[in-house]
């Protein structure tokens, strides 16, 4: 039997085929699905903000992508024996159309952004991204083959 | 007439950084703005329109997709954005069902249902709505407000209301959920009208009314 393990809004969840991991109303928010292939291990984290260092309370690691990732990494890494970790990441909309008058940019973009640059610190090559736009995603990763699904309100389907 | 809304039990475990009569002074004062909106509601469709004491409760993300709604349902939400004084959005959020319901209710008899009529005239609600509650709460804080044109979106729950928060410097995994719900004949409308005010502009309204 395998079972669909839910991750919510800044959480992480890591775990093994044949379950699959999936995260439900990404809006600025970004997620991101971590795997290894030989051990079919993966994980999926759902991040809210890109960087931690204007906080005084990190203590929610998940929350930030740079402590969620290097997190969540060092989870896997556990289990797999730091077998090398491939990457797909869906998310970072600016859902509404003030979203990029902020100052600094969107938070939708400002997450992606913070996401590539913290996979490519920890040197995991990003195999795929469907990231952007105005619209919410769900994401489904099936740890079998990490096959992601990005699923949109308007029923679009994308397969990465 | 009758009061046809049943009141809602309303457990607010409110965790932050208010006193109860600050809480009491800004639940006073939302629940005046809600008034106003639900009076301009009820001669928008020409039906009475009641509403609850309004809900201020601090909760996390995970209780409000628990508790007010699923974060996977899909929503019809149309922002205002407040300016002047005073920053934040206001968002109106209605199920698909009863936004069809709503804007029937505005429009003449037999007028063809179109999506493009309906979204606009939505809009226009809510732009009323809003600029109710804001003229009786600008009266009340003698503070001058402003609102942009609203815009409507479609999404899931789930991340229209945590980029809401996050748009309006609201980082914190506890968010402030203030809003008012509308009743019409005993029956819960489908909607709802949040108020989302950037960090710091409670405590400025409060000052404004605390002589």
């Amino acid at each position: 039997m395998s079972d669909e393990l839910r991750v919510g809004i800044s959480d992480y969840k890591v775990a093994q085929q044949p379950d699959s991991l999936i995260t439900v109303g990404l809006g600025s928010c970004v997620g991101i699905a971590l795997y290894d292939p030989k051990t079919k291990i993966g994980g999926l984290s759902h991040i809210m903000l890109p960087d931690s260092s204007a906080f005084k309370d990190t203590n929610k690691v998940e929350k930030f992508a740079d402590l969620a990732v290097p997190h969540m990494v060092s989870e896997i890494n556990k289990l797999t024996n730091n077998n090398p970790l491939i990457a797909k990441i869906a998310g970072g909309a600016s859902m509404f159309q003030f979203s990029k008058d902020l100052p600094h940019g969107s938070i939708g973009d400002r997450n992606i952004l913070a996401v590539e640059k913290v996979l490519q610190q920890l040197g995991i090559p990003l195999l795929a991204a469907h990231t952007g736009g105005n619209m919410g995603r769900t994401m489904i990763i099936d740890l079998a083959t990490f096959t992601v699904t990005v699923r949109m309100v308007n029923r679009e389907i994308i397969v990465l | 007439m009758r009061q046809p809304f049943a009141m809602k039990a309303l457990v607010s475990i409110v965790k932050s950084n208010y006193s109860a009569t600050e809480l009491d002074v800004l639940k006073e004062v939302i629940n005046i703005g809600g008034g106003h909106a639900a009076t301009s509601l009820s001669q928008l469709i020409d039906k009475p329109v009641h509403m609850t004491v309004p809900v201020i409760e601090m909760m996390d993300y995970a209780a409000v997709f628990e508790q007010i709604m699923p974060e996977e349902t899909v929503i019809k939400a149309i922002i205002v954005r407040m300016m002047g004084d005073a920053e934040g959005v206001f968002l109106f959020t209605v199920d698909q069902q009863f936004s069809k319901d709503l804007v029937a209710m505005m429009l003449p008899k037999n007028t063809p249902y179109s999506e493009a009529m309906a979204d606009s005239a939505l809009q226009e609600l809510v732009n009323i709505l809003v600029n109710s509650f804001l003229n009786a709460v600008m009266k009340l804080i003698d503070r001058n407000l402003i609102t942009s044109v609203p815009i409507m979106i479609e999404d899931m729950f789930g991340a229209i209301m945590s980029s809401a928060y996050m748009e309006q410097s609201q980082y914190d995994d506890s968010i402030m959920i203030i809003k008012n719900e509308f009743y019409y004949l005993g029956d819960r409308l489908e909607s709802s009208l949040y108020f989302i005010p950037k960090p710091g502009i409670i405590e400025k309204m409060l000052t404004a009314l605390t002589v």
